[in-house]
Parts: structure tokens; C-alpha cells; sequence
């Protein structure tokens, strides 16, 4: 069919179109595209020669055919596509007539895109060895390893000991490289984190609990490594340990769209459900003190004038006695005097007088009969033998609560305790306090006296057991006007010269311990009670130094258990804690729920929630630093709070504020609100920390 | 009306690749949140979509083997490919990885997934164009036809001379129309699919007529027939070099890709598994 648009008028008879299908397909073999070569003439954009080019490039166009030797004569062999064999014929010598210029045949697109691929390939392998075996240094051959950068934490870890600061060592050698490929390594990567790193409890547990487990089909969320939550190589700034909320609801049994949305309401007496450890009333101060006349100009105002809420974090500690207190209690500190000793009456005399005399120098009614007796001598008389009088004691008191308890006697039986009172007197007259510190010591199984006696002077106490020991009272020379210990007719008192003394502290915390510190030694049920009384009588909010645990609280801790101590004293040195013997387990006495008394002296957050977090400071930003506390914090007036004051059980508590109620969050904390994950609040491991070595390198770098 | 197989079939490949990148973005996102790490069976997966993928050179080298019709190897080659798009982003958790030599695999991956994306795009427009005109030749043939057009009108310039013994129209062939018949012609014109090149013909012959008497002018309509059907030559020409020559990034660096996939497979194995 004529396309020719010259509408029949053609001067040469030619139809282009006769030349683009004038060609058999694939009538020359080489002009297939699997072909290596071409001819060289189309790159000149002329006609190819039909031999084409060989398989190895080599023109074949110089000649037209090859002739053939057939009965002794050439024939020409030219192909049909050629015009067939031609006229010419071959030369005599059997060549070719028809010769022609050669070529440069080229590559074909296809081979010429493998060898490309073939080169590209082999210079992919070439780099990556080269960045291997070639690189100039550890950080340059990681390069070509490393996934990405570690975080800020990490970044610096690899480059004393590489890849292997984390990963699993291989043996050197490309061979022990690649067969770590292929053979599993049991250790993983998280026994190398917990060398440094360390938390209370299983490491590898859920929630770093032992006796939590995971009702979980994955064998992923059973075998817990770190790198379950925390993958590295994510950037310097990457948060490697973030959990989404349904990672979270995955483990949880109880699932829950968001904290707004099916979050569990808060315990009833969140979060005042244990004792404080400094007992304030707040609603007997704001509701009566406060606003009496002769306190109101020292008031405080504000929370603030009370609470350190410039530090707050989940703490917000209130401010020092001296700031919050002093200013109304401070006069009735040495008001609350501590009595040591009572010289009790006494029915026999069994101390030789004469010891005493020795001991301490002649009284002054001894002095006189001493001068009398002389002077009769050198009258040249015999003096007479002085009468026998009937000895009546100078004191009519019991014995105090800590003389019999340290003396292991009644302290209402005169009969008694009488030998083993006037034995003291004499050990005390010859070795000053020395008998009863060595006592008390012995006791506590610690050196505690020293602090208990705390600028006791000698001369104080021989003086008083002096004159006791005549059977006479003990004269003070001078009114303690400052404090501090004094002695004074039949006993040695310290007497509180300010907040926070030594002495009253030593002397309570020896008391609370009294009662385990005798049963622990075997003492009988009489013992452990006097134990107690005497706890009481130095603990009594009413008069003497116990008026300290009106505000300090105390509350009932578990006995720490000698396995126990051990345990952290190992763990405090670095060490590892022996096992525990378990024959001398089953021998040594049950303590289990054994409780001893202890006494805050600092401020601590009573509530221990190990897995939640919050933080005071960016609440009190936002709704003030002053009186914003009231948001949440609402005077209870009703609630009992100084009723429980007498109870030593830290769940026995009624708090002077109101519950704090999931509600009062979910205000701000809710769908369209401020965040309200899981982790905003909450943690996964328990006291996350580093390990001793890890804390002292950095200490001994800083 | 019904749907041409070709759309039914890729259609139906598409569909079914959506269902399997649903089924891996939904377990992938099961192991996140069951604290597994998906990482290494995405990571696997990619990497036998890519040895799929890859495969695809080798049914081209094996066209006498039964391996069922090129046509749908090609449609799964781009699903595929598709697919593994889709399956790197679940495998990396992001666009762009942190390390240097996972930022050059990233690197190669997007740009042999690119490279697949236009080119399969080009294999869907024109063949299409091809057919559209008037001449299907074989790639390899162009020169050769080439050559023929330009003999035919060196010849009709040079009867013109000799029949009408005017050297007008063999004078501005000279000046004109001997560079277009060189070679093909108005490439990238013809790559976008402008007119350039005809335009062009219209112009130069325009030109010179106005200068021909009758007798010259049956031959400058010849030249003209003949340099209008060597533009569709030079169509077919830059057309099909084109489909070919994004070969020359697609195929190379996908092999560049492979060999840095098995070199992070077996550092994945040595230092994470």
C-alpha cells in the first residue's frame, strides 16, 4: 500500500515506506539483540554489511562471502538476503571478489548494559571490601557496618573495643566472621547492658518483678532481653526508651483506650494512704492556730512559706524547723528535758563507805566527824565508836525506766534492784559512764552511746553517783542555762538546747530498738517489758525529749534479717551475696513479720510507688507556685489525722487532705488535652540505676 | 464492556498486593506491639521480594523456557516491586535510615525503585504511542533504514537537477535537509511526543517552494514525503532507545543493590541475630 502524499504524481516510483518493511525480520542473525556485536557502518548511520560482525567483535564485511572449494573450483557462497552468489565470482586464489573498507563493529545496548552491570557489581563488592580491609581506622571500617549512630549515652562506647562493646565477640578472620553468621550465640546483647546498667529486682523479668509472668503466645515477650523495647543505632537523639500505649496494654490484662478513657480510678486514699514522716496537722493550724490572735502575724500565708516548691519534683519537701517552726515551737524545745538516771530509794546500804571515801573524798559531815574524832585523840581520849544509825535512803523514787531495763530488774521492787543499782554506783564511781556505755553498746551491738552521752561530763556524773553513793543529794553548782547535760538532787538530766540535737536522737532511736535488741539477746517476757516501757517512757509526746515524735513520725519497719544485711552490705561493696545456709536457716528463729520502730528524721515521700512517676514543678508553673497546691491538695477539717498519731503502723493513717481523685487529672489530661500516655506517668523498670563501678569511674573522672 | 485482560490482570495483581501488605503492616505492627521485633522477617521478606524481583533479568535471558508469558512477568515484576517499596518501609520504620551504609542501600533502593517506576511507566505509554503511528520497526534496523531514506533523497534532489536543470531544491537540500538525513533527528522532541521534527520538514520545505516552479515541485513533495516518514523513524528511534537505555540505571544498580542487601544480611546475622 502507497502512503506516498504526492497523490500519484511520482517522479521516481519511490514509496519510503517500501524501505521500512522491505526487511524480512531477522533476516541477518547478528541483528538479533542477544547479540554481543554489531556492525560497526550503523554507527555512521549507514547500511549494515550482511555478514555482521563475529561473536568476538571482529569485522566480516571486507568480503561478501567466503567461497567455497567445491570439483577443484570456488564457488561464491553470498547469502540470498545478498542478492545470492554473484556474478564477479571468486578471484582465482579463492578469495572474495567484492572487498571492502572494515568496520568498527560495537557492542550491542544489551551486552553492552551487562558489562555495565557486570562492572557496577564488582565495584559494589570492591567497596565494601575495601571499606572493610582498607579503611585507615575502627571507625571508618565500622561505617560500612553500622546501622546508624548510637544515642548520646552510647555514642562513645564503641570506640575503645567496637562492635563488641554490645554485640557478641566472633573469632578473628574472615572465615570466623561469616561462621558467625550462620551459628546462633546464646549470650545476646543484654547481659552486656546489665553490666553497666542495674535496677531493684530480676533485670530480665517483667517489670523487673520475679513473680510476675506474661500469659503471652510470643515466645518474644516471654524470653525478655532488653532490646525488646530499646533498639539502638536509631540516631544520637533518637528515644530509645519510649513504649507506646499498646505495647503497654499488650501484657496488661486490663485494657484501656487512654488515661481519660478506662484508666482504673485512683485507691480511695490516693495518694495519702501511708504515714507522712513529719506529722503536721495542717487543719488544726489553719483552722485554729492560724487565726488566733497571738499566732496570726506568724502565720504563713502561702503554701510556699512552708514547702520548698522551688526543688519540686514528686517530692516537694517542706522547709527546714528553724524557717516553718522555730518562729512559734522553738521555746519549747528545752522545755523537754531527757532524764538519764534517778537515784532510787535504797533499804540496805551495801556500799562500803569507806570505798567511797576513797573513791570520791570524805562528804562534809564526814569531814567533821573525821575532825572530831582527831581531836579527841589528841586530847589524849579515846573517841567514841560512832552508833549505828538506821539507814534510810535519800531518794524515794522508783528506779527510772532506763536503769531497770539496762540492769535487767524491776524498777518497783526495792529488794531487787537495790544490790545491782548500788554495784553500778560503785563500777560508774571507778570508771565514770564508761559501765553503762559499755552496757548499752553491747546491747545495740553498735557503738551507740557515744552519741547517747554526747558531752556527758565525767565530773557531772561522779560528782552525783559521789553523793548518791554517800546516801546524800547531789548539789548542782551552777543552773544549765544553755543545756545540756546537768545533774540535780537525785538525777542526771539533759536538758535540749535546740532543734535536732544528738542526744534526743540516740536516745529515741536506742528506745524504739530496746524491745527486738533484748529479744534478740533471749530476754524473758519481763525483760521485753521493761524494754518497752522504757521505749515509751523516752518516746511519751507529753514531757521529755519524745515530744521530738510529735512531729517525726514513727511507724513499724520490717526487721532487717542478718541475711538481709549481708546482702546489702555485698551489694553496697560491689559484691555478690553469699547463699543463704539453709541448714542454719531452718535452725535459726523464725522472724518472719518480726517489726522494729523507726523514726523519720528526714523528710521521705511516704507513699512508695516504684513504677509511677510525678513531677510537682510543671503543675505548679501553670496553676502557680503559691497557692496552686490547692488544686489538688483540699483540707480535710473532719478527718482524724491526730488520732492515728499514737498508732506505729504506716497504713494506720488518715491524711488532713482530701483524696485526690483521677478526675481532678482528667481535666487537663485527656483526649484534646495535655498528653496522657502510659509512660508520661509510669515506668517499666524498677529504680533504674548504673552500677558502683559505673558510678565510681565517673566520680574518680569528675 | 469488558476490561482488557491487561487491565484485569494488573488490576487483579494489585489487589492481591495490597491484601499481602496488609497481612505484613498488620503482623508487623502485632510484633511491635508484643515488644518482637519485626525487623528481621520484614528484613527477610524484602529481601526475597528483591531475589523475585531480581529474577525478573533472568526470564528475559530464558525466553525459549515455558515460564509462562513475559507480559505477566513484567506486571509481577512491578507489583512486585510495588510491594517491596511497601515492605522496606515496614522493614525500616522510616523513610531514611541513620547509618551511612544503610542511608547507601536506602540510597540505591529508592532510586532502582524510581528508575522501575518510570520505566514501567514509559513500557505503559509508549508502546502505545508506537502503535499509534504509522511504522513499527525493529530497533536494530533503524540505521540501515536510516540510510535508505537518505539514498532516496539524495536521489529524487538529484533527478530534480538533472529532469529540470534547476539546482534550487539540491542548494537548500544541501543547506538543510542533508543534516536531517545524517541521522535520526529532534530526540528529545520526540521523546516528549512534540512536532517539532515535522514542523520543521513543513518549514524547510515551506521555505523553498515558494522558489520552485511546477516542474520542481512533484520533487520537493517527494523529499518532503520521505523526511516526513523518517520522523516516524526517528520516533520509533527515540523511543525505544529510551525503554532501553533506563535499563542502564535500573539493571546495574539493582545488582549494586543486591550485593549490599547480602552484605547487610550476613552483618545483620553476625551482629543482631
Amino acid at each position: 500500500m502507497s502512503r506516498s502524499p504526492s497523490g500519484g504524481k511520482d517522479p521516481l516510483g519511490i514509496d519510503p515506506y517500501d524501505f521500512v518493511g522491505g526487511v524480512t525480520p531477522f533476516d541477518a542473525d547478528y541483528e538479533r539483540p542477544n547479540q554481543n556485536f554489531r556492525c560497526g557502518r550503523e554507527r555512521l548511520w549507514r547500511k549494515r554489511c550482511q555478514r555482521g560482525p563475529s561473536v568476538n567483535g571482529a569485522c566480516r564485511g571486507t568480503t561478501e562471502c567466503t567461497p567455497a572449494l567445491r570439483g577443484g573450483r570456488y564457488e561464491c557462497r553470498r547469502r540470498a538476503a545478498a542478492g545470492g552468489p554473484c556474478s564477479d565470482g571468486p578471484l582465482p586464489d579463492g578469495r572474495c571478489s567484492h572487498s571492502h573498507p572494515p568496520c568498527a563493529p560495537r557492542r550491542t545496548m544489551r551486552a553492552m548494559r551487562s558489562r555495565l552491570t557486570f562492572v557496577v557489581s564488582l565495584l559494589t563488592i570492591a567497596l565494601i571490601v575495601a571499606f572493610l580491609g582498607l579503611a585507615p581506622d575502627s571507625s571508618a571500617r565500622l561505617s560500612s557496618i553500622s546501622p546508624g549512630p548510637l544515642t548520646g549515652a552510647h555514642s562513645n562506647f564503641t570506640s575503645a573495643k567496637g562492635c563488641v562493646a554490645c554485640h557478641e565477640p566472633h573469632g578473628s578472620g574472615a572465615a570466623s566472621w561469616l561462621e558467625a553468621a550462620f551459628v546462633p550465640r546464646p549470650e545476646g546483647i543484654s547481659e552486656n547492658c546489665l553490666e553497666c546498667h542495674k535496677f531493684d529486682g530480676e533485670p530480665l523479668a517483667p517489670h523487673n518483678m520475679a513473680a510476675l509472668t506474661i500469659k503471652a503466645s510470643s515466645s518474644a515477650m516471654t524470653d525478655l532481653t532488653c532490646t525488646n523495647c530499646h533498639t539502638e543505632h536509631k540516631g544520637i537523639d533518637a528515644d530509645i526508651r519510649g513504649l507506646s500505649d499498646a505495647q503497654c496494654n499488650t501484657c496488661h490484662q486490663k485494657k484501656f483506650a487512654s488515661f481519660a478513657d478506662g484508666h482504673p480510678a485512683f485507691k480511695p486514699n490516693y495518694p495519702h494512704d501511708q504515714k507522712s514522716s513529719v506529722w503536721f496537722d495542717h487543719a488544726s493550724h489553719f483552722g485554729k492556730h492560724f487565726i488566733d490572735d497571738k499566732y496570726v502575724e506568724r502565720a504563713p500565708k502561702m503554701c510556699s512559706a512552708c514547702h520548698q516548691v522551688q526543688n519540686a519534683d514528686l517530692r516537694v519537701e517542706p522547709s527546714s524547723f528553724e524557717q516553718s517552726c522555730a518562729s512559734c515551737h522553738a521555746d519549747n524545745i528545752p522545755a523537754r528535758e531527757l532524764v538519764l538516771w534517778t537515784w532510787p530509794e535504797i533499804l540496805d546500804n551495801e556500799i562500803d563507805q569507806e570505798e567511797v571515801v576513797d573513791l570520791c573524798g570524805p562528804t562534809r559531815d564526814q569531814f567533821e566527824a573525821m575532825r572530831d574524832r582527831l581531836a579527841t585523840l589528841e586530847a589524849g581520849d579515846l573517841p567514841d565508836e560512832p552508833e549505828e544509825e538506821e539507814f534510810y535512803g535519800v531518794s524515794l523514787d522508783y528506779l527510772s525506766p532506763f536503769a531497770a531495763f539496762i540492769l535487767g530488774v524491776p524498777s518497783d521492787d526495792v529488794d531487787e534492784y537495790g544490790g545491782p543499782v548500788q554495784s553500778l554506783a560503785l563500777e560508774v564511781l571507778e570508771d565514770g559512764i564508761q559501765p553503762l556505755a559499755e552496757r548499752i553498746d553491747d546491747l545495740a551491738g553498735k557503738p551507740v552511746s557515744e552519741d547517747m552521752f554526747a558531752r556527758l561530763s565525767p565530773e557531772v556524773v561522779k560528782g552525783a553517783f559521789c553523793a548518791w553513793a554517800a546516801n546524800t543529794e547531789y548539789e548542782s553548782p551552777a543552773d544549765p542555762e544553755f543545756g545540756g547535760w546537768y545533774a540535780d538532787g537525785v538525777g542526771i538530766r539533759y536538758k535540749p538546747a535546740k532543734h535536732a540535737g544528738v542526744v534526743p536522737k540516740a536516745w529515741i532511736e536506742f528506745a524504739l530498738a530496746a524491745p527486738q535488741l533484748a529479744a534478740a539477746q533471749g530476754a524473758d517476757e519481763d525483760e521485753i517489758e521493761r524494754a518497752e516501757i522504757f521505749r515509751d517512757s523516752i518516746i511519751e509526746r507529753d514531757g521529755g525529749v519524745g515530744a521530738c515524735t510529735k512531729c517525726h513520725s514513727v511507724h513499724a519497719v520490717p526487721a532487717e534479717t542478718p541475711e538481709m544485711a549481708a546482702a546489702i552490705d555485698a551489694e553496697t561493696e560491689g559484691g555478690e551475696a553469699e547463699e543463704p545456709d539453709a541448714e542454719a536457716d531452718a535452725e535459726a528463729p523464725a522472724e518472719d513479720g518480726l517489726e522494729v520502730l523507726d523514726v523519720a528524721w528526714q523528710f521521705r515521700q511516704a507513699d512508695v510507688r516504684p513504677f509511677v512517676h510525678y513531677s510537682h514543678a510543671p503543675h505548679l508553673n501553670l496553676l502557680g507556685r503559691d497557692m496552686g497546691c490547692k488544686n489538688c491538695h483540699v483540707l480535710d477539717y473532719e478527718a482524724d489525722y491526730a488520732g492515728k498519731m499514737k498508732s506505729f503502723d504506716p497504713l494506720d493513717f488518715v491524711s488532713n487532705f482530701k483524696p485526690i481523685q483521677k478526675e481532678t487529672c482528667t481535666e487537663c489530661h485527656r483526649e484534646g488535652g495535655v498528653r496522657q500516655d502510659c509512660q508520661l506517668c509510669h515506668d517499666y523498670h524498677l529504680n533504674p540505676g548504673f552500677k558502683l563501678e559505673i558510678a565510681s569511674h565517673e566520680e574518680d573522672a569528675s | 464492556m469488558r476490561a482488557s485482560p491487561r487491565i484485569t490482570r494488573n488490576v487483579t495483581l494489585a489487589v492481591l498486593a495490597l491484601i499481602v501488605f496488609g497481612a505484613l503492616w498488620w503482623q508487623s505492627r502485632k510484633d511491635i506491639v508484643s515488644l518482637s521485633d519485626p525487623v528481621i522477617w520484614t528484613g527477610y521478606t524484602l529481601f526475597g521480594f528483591m531475589v523475585f524481583l531480581f529474577l525478573f533479568q533472568s526470564r528475559k535471558r530464558l525466553s525459549m523456557v515455558p515460564l509462562g508469558r513475559a507480559a505477566h512477568w513484567t506486571g509481577l515484576h512491578a507489583v512486585g516491586g510495588l510491594l517491596g517499596v511497601g515492605v522496606f518501609w515496614l522493614h525500616t520504620g522510616k523513610l531514611w535510615p541513620q547509618g551511612g551504609y544503610e542511608q547507601a542501600l536506602a540510597a540505591l533502593f529508592y532510586i532502582v525503585s524510581i528508575s522501575g517506576a518510570v520505566g514501567y511507566g514509559m513500557l505503559i505509554m509508549y508502546p502505545k504511542r508506537l502503535t499509534q503511528r504509522d511504522v513499527e520497526v525493529i530497533y536494530e534496523r533503524i540505521p540501515g533504514i536510516i540510510s535508505d531514506f537518505r539514498e532516496a533523497a539524495e536521489e529524487v534532489v538529484l533527478a530534480c537537477t538533472r529532469d529540470t536543470g534547476s539546482d534550487t531544491l539540491s542548494r537548500h537540500y544541501l543547506e538543510t535537509f542533508y543534516w536531517f538525513f545524517q541521522r535520526p533527528r529532534f530526540f528529545f522532541s520526540h521523546v516528549v511526543d512534540a512536532d517539532l521534527a515535522d514542523h520543521w520538514v513543513r518549514k524547510q520545505s515551506a521555505v523553498v517552494g515558494r522558489y520552485l516552479d511546477a516542474a520542481e515541485k512533484p520533487y520537493l513533495d517527494k523529499l518532503r514525503e520521505i523526511a516526513h516518514a523518517k520522523t516516524k523513524i526517528d520516533f520509533n528511534y527515540a523511543v525505544q532507545t529510551v525503554m532501553k537505555a533506563w535499563l542502564f540505571v535500573h539493571v546495574p544498580l539493582a545488582a549494586a543493590l543486591m550485593m549490599l542487601a547480602i552484605w547487610h544480611l550476613i552483618v545483620v546475622n553476625v551482629y543482631a541475630l
